[in-house]
């Protein structure tokens, strides 16, 4: 079944079909295949399912924010104070990818809003400075990950709900796990400038910075003002997004740099960017129920896990094994059948619920950044109008500080359990 | 390349290119639904931001919120095909040159055909088994919305994208070339 | 051999969870491996409204959840769980073993060909519901003016309404952080739920209100049920009788260690005299009837059940 379904896929996107349909053709011909060739009802059905989940709204006003703050010129206001402070050093707008993905990680609950709001904004800036378009678009796509890590996130949210977890405690479990992605990776873009040439810049004077910063003020506040609204619970995920869409559109009125007609392709840009993902999760929605009835996760999980009772072992067999399904299922749908699975075997080896949790986030985060599913590839590749073969390869060596992290955190549980049990007392004192 | 840059000759290809730039066109009305879908989504979560505190925000509000949601992935499913949104690999037929772009079109527009033909078999099934309404989505005359109609769209849209697949094995089939996206600026 | 799938939104370890895993290691067990029933937890196989779907074409053969989602095949279904409309569970109990309400049911299975398994009041759910709030309530007065938190559903905000309440609409996951930001100050629970979902933390005084009884509905495909030999029915039918117990003695025995846990955590928890809220929700009852937005014969079972002996 599995070979019916990525063969397929990964042979239809190789032959130029567009990935809806490639994902949809893959999808069908496995129920084809499968026990459920009379039960195709299910594919619309679930389709309707896929978008039909409430914590994805806030993608299209996150993926808004970014297409109007490029529409009124606030882009390049944020970035000429980026660089004016950093862009100095080695590589210097690489670093300000991954900072700025940092920080709007405190805005975004999804990767997908910072590959496409944030990274149109960031790949843009990029090329302009010479960067390779390529290299540009994997820092993004690698960065992007720090997203759902550093609260609020909408996958923790969910595995809260599916470990029975407080939701506060993953978030607070997320903050260091997602800093340190953010800062492996701006250690591998200095490495990386070690032995290899990138544009470089003069160091700003301090009057140049005090005026990008005045240029750009009303622009540099936004996070804070969105970030403050979440973590005060005023407004949710999706609202926190519609709030900075609406503060860009004043903003944009503000400097006199927005048009109707500018507007108007900033919406239309969002729409079609929204559509994209949305119909592309439709159909993995439709291959995740496929997957569940057929119980292909817990096969798999039997297979595997029949190997050890060596706690170790076990994680690193854990990891490579989330690493995989998150190479070829969407997070949401991957997380709604692995955890529940997987639950019950690592409670028996001991091991931390909030721990699995982060570990199976960053796990599954990191298929967002690999073939042949990576959305993330997918929306970059579009928004930075680079050629997703050329994505994928620059991504790879990215994926090192990646694992690296991950493998850190995996067999160091309190880099993700420390920071709540020091605010919310350990876990136990409150019985679930 | 659209069909208003391609100049048809004879009535054949004339015939097959006005078909193309309704198809076209259609394409742009359905990014507009799907855009007016969002601008309605952005409406009505504003509008809960600052009607909330009041205690004046409406608990339909949300359940719209996401029907329109829904409406702008399903419209945008035909927009996105039709005006050349979606994402394609073009660098392996990009190897085999003319022809690889030929064979690629060919099984690009099979594909598409195979997904819609069977999503469409499944609408009397769909329409069957549809029942009841979404919860909260309240019309003027104080029912709620049917569940069927949060599907209508992705069926719609489907069978659009069907006639663009036939439309341009036709338009092959009559030597006219294929609407291609603005390649990327390549490094 | 026969295997069937039972899709749940529980997740496995949950106390309702474990009553489906006990239901269907019995059903395993009392059809001599007959039948075997394979959970499907989490929604993974979807939402309410799919799965019904799925269940209708016999791709799944059980769903268990409230029997109010088979409303959208028979109204009527959707006044089952009226809010303050029965004295107690007995008299609740009673209600749903009229001919009114089988006949509902029945009517439901007719379009759909999905029906309760058994008696359907049998698996417990709650096992009573509860206000959880950060004001104190320990009267229907109490009530008066508080900021409610309420899911998208007319009546229920109706209801809250006529009983005082300032009603405001949230996503249920998003409570917590409400009350603790001082959006909403109440929310209502069934009692199971509120450690699960650390309403606690943030809304120390629960008062439990018994808003409305509320069973699990184990839906079942008919023609899958019929497929079965009649041993195996017997068989699954046993299993079912037995699950409703162990329902009942889990559920039960949650909410007593949960109470008796938050207290020690300081929280305070009362039982409202409810008879105020039956009161006024009476004349509640009585409009909508009057307006013929009530099933037919709905508050006249309703009476007659409440002085019938037992
Ligand atoms: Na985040
Ligand atoms: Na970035």
């Amino acid at each position: 079944m599995a070979w019916i379904l990525f063969g397929t896929f990964i042979a239809l996107i190789l032959l130029r079909v567009p990935i809806s349909i490639a994902i949809g053709t893959a999808t069908i011909l496995t129920f084809l295949a499968s026990d459920f060739s009379n039960a195709l009802q299910i594919v619309p059905q679930q389709m309707l399912e896929g978008v039909n989940k409430a914590s994805l709204t806030a993608v299209p006003f996150f993926i808004m924010a970014g297409n109007l703050m490029n529409a009124t010129g606030v882009t390049e206001r944020i970035f000429a104070f980026a660089n004016s402070l950093v862009g100095h050093m080695k590589a210097g707008l690489a670093q300000v990818n991954v900072l700025s993905s940092m920080i709007f990680a405190g805005i975004s609950g999804a990767a997908v809003a910072d590959c496409a709001g944030l990274g149109a904004i960031e790949i843009k800036a990029m090329r302009e400075r010479g960067y390779k378009p390529d290299f540009a678009a994997a820092i993004t796509v690698a960065s992007s990950v720090i997203g759902p890590l550093i609260p609020p996130s909408i996958g923790l949210v969910i595995y809260a709900f599916l470990a029975q977890q407080s939701i506060e405690r993953m978030f607070l479990a997320g903050l260091i796990p997602g800093l340190l992605v953010g800062l492996s990776l701006m250690i591998y873009v200095r490495l990386r400038a070690g032995w290899e040439d990138f544009p470089t810049q003069e160091r700003a004077t301090a009057r140049e910075v005090a005026g990008t910063a005045r240029h750009g003020f009303l622009a540099l506040v936004a996070p804070g003002i969105i970030l403050g609204s979440i973590m005060l619970g005023f407004v949710t995920a999706t609202e926190a997004g519609v709030l900075a869409s609406l503060y860009c559109i004043m903003l944009g009125l503000w400097y006199r740099e927005l048009t109707w007609k500018s507007f108007f392709q900033a919406v239309s840009d969002t729409a079609m960017m929204t559509a994209v993902i949305m119909i592309i999760i439709a159909f993995s929605i439709a291959m995740g129920w496929l997957l569940a009835i057929e119980q292909v996760p817990q096969q798999l999980a039997d297979w595997t896990f029949s190997f050890t009772e060596n706690k170790n072992v076990f994680l690193g067999l854990l990891i490579v094994f989330v690493i995989l399904v998150g190479c070829v299922v969407e997070g949401v749908p991957a997380k709604l059948i692995l955890v529940p699975t997987l639950l019950p075997v690592t409670d028996a080896y001991g091991i931390d619920r909030v721990h699995f949790g982060i570990i199976i986030q960053l796990g599954l985060l990191i298929g967002i950044a690999t073939p042949p599913m990576g959305i993330g590839l997918y929306i970059v590749s579009e928004v930075g109008r680079v050629r997703f073969e050329k994505v994928t390869m620059a991504v790879l060596p990215m994926l090192v500080p990646l694992f690296a992290v991950l493998i850190l955190l995996t067999y160091v549980p309190q880099i993700a359990t420390f920071l709540p049990d020091l605010v919310l007392g350990p876990e136990g004192s409150t019985s679930q | 390349m659209t069909p208003y840059e391609i100049v048809p000759e004879g009535p054949l290809q004339r015939a097959l290119n006005l078909a193309d730039r309704l198809n076209w066109s259609l394409g742009g009305a359905f990014l507009w639904l799907s855009n007016l879908c969002l601008l309605a989504m952005l409406a009505l979560t504003a509008a809960t931001i600052v009607l909330r505190p009041l205690s004046l925000a409406q608990y339909w509000m949300w359940p719209w919120t996401m029907v329109f949601f829904i409406w702008l992935s399903f419209f945008g499913f035909f927009a996105l095909y039709a005006r050349l949104k979606d994402v394609r690999v073009d660098f392996v037929a990009g190897l085999f040159g003319p022809r690889g772009m030929a064979i690629t079109r060919i099984v690009s527009d099979a594909a598409t055909l195979f997904v819609t033909g069977i999503l469409l078999s499944q609408l009397p099934m769909v329409i069957d088994t549809s029942r009841g309404v979404y919860n909260g989505a309240i019309l003027p005359d104080g029912f709620e919305l049917p569940r069927l109609a949060l599907s209508i769209p992705l069926f719609v849209s489907t069978a659009l994208i069907a006639l663009n697949a036939l439309l341009d094995l036709a338009k092959m089939a009559a030597g006219l070339p294929e609407n291609l996206a603005e390649s990327h600026p390549e490094i | 051999e026969t295997t069937w799938r039972m899709a749940t939104k529980q997740p496995v370890d949950s106390s309702e969870g474990q009553v489906f895993q006990r239901f269907a290691e019995l059903t395993e067990e009392y059809t001599d491996g007959e039948l075997v029933i394979d959970v499907y937890p989490n929604e993974q196989l979807g939402q309410e409204d799919a799965v019904l779907e799925q269940l209708q074409a016999n791709i799944i053969q059980i769903y268990a959840e409230g029997f109010s989602y088979m409303q959208k095949w028979e109204p009527a279904l959707g006044w089952i769980s009226a809010a303050f409309a029965f004295d107690d569970y007995d008299h609740w109990r009673r209600f749903m073993q009229t001919d009114l309400v089988t006949g509902w049911f029945d009517s439901a299975a007719e379009q759909s060909g999905v029906r309760p398994l058994g008696d359907p009041t049998r698996i417990l759910r709650g096992p009573f519901r509860v206000m959880v709030s950060n004001v104190p309530v320990t009267s229907a007065e109490d009530v008066q003016g508080i900021k409610l938190r309420m899911h998208e559903d007319k009546t229920a905000i109706e209801t809250w309404d006529q009983l005082g309440a300032e009603v405001l609409t949230l996503p249920w996951t998003d409570v917590y952080q409400g009350i603790s930001k001082g959006l909403v100050q109440a929310v209502n629970s069934p009692i199971a739920l509120v450690q699960a979902m650390r309403f606690n933390e943030v809304a120390p005084y629960i008062a439990r209100h018994d808003e409305y009884w509320q069973s699990i509905g184990f839906m079942v495909n008919e023609q899958a049920l019929n497929d079965l030999s009649d041993e195996t029915r017997a068989g699954l039918m046993q299993a079912y009788e037995e699950a409703g117990d162990y329902s009942q003695e889990v559920m039960n025995e949650v909410a007593e260690s949960s109470i008796a846990d938050m207290e020690a955590q300081g929280v305070t928890y009362t039982v409202l005299d409810t008879e105020p809220f039956v009161e006024n929700m009476r004349a509640y009852y009585e409009e909508r009837a009057a307006q013929g937005d009530l099933p037919e014969g709905f508050l006249e079972t309703v009476e007659e059940t409440r002085a019938a002996t037992n």
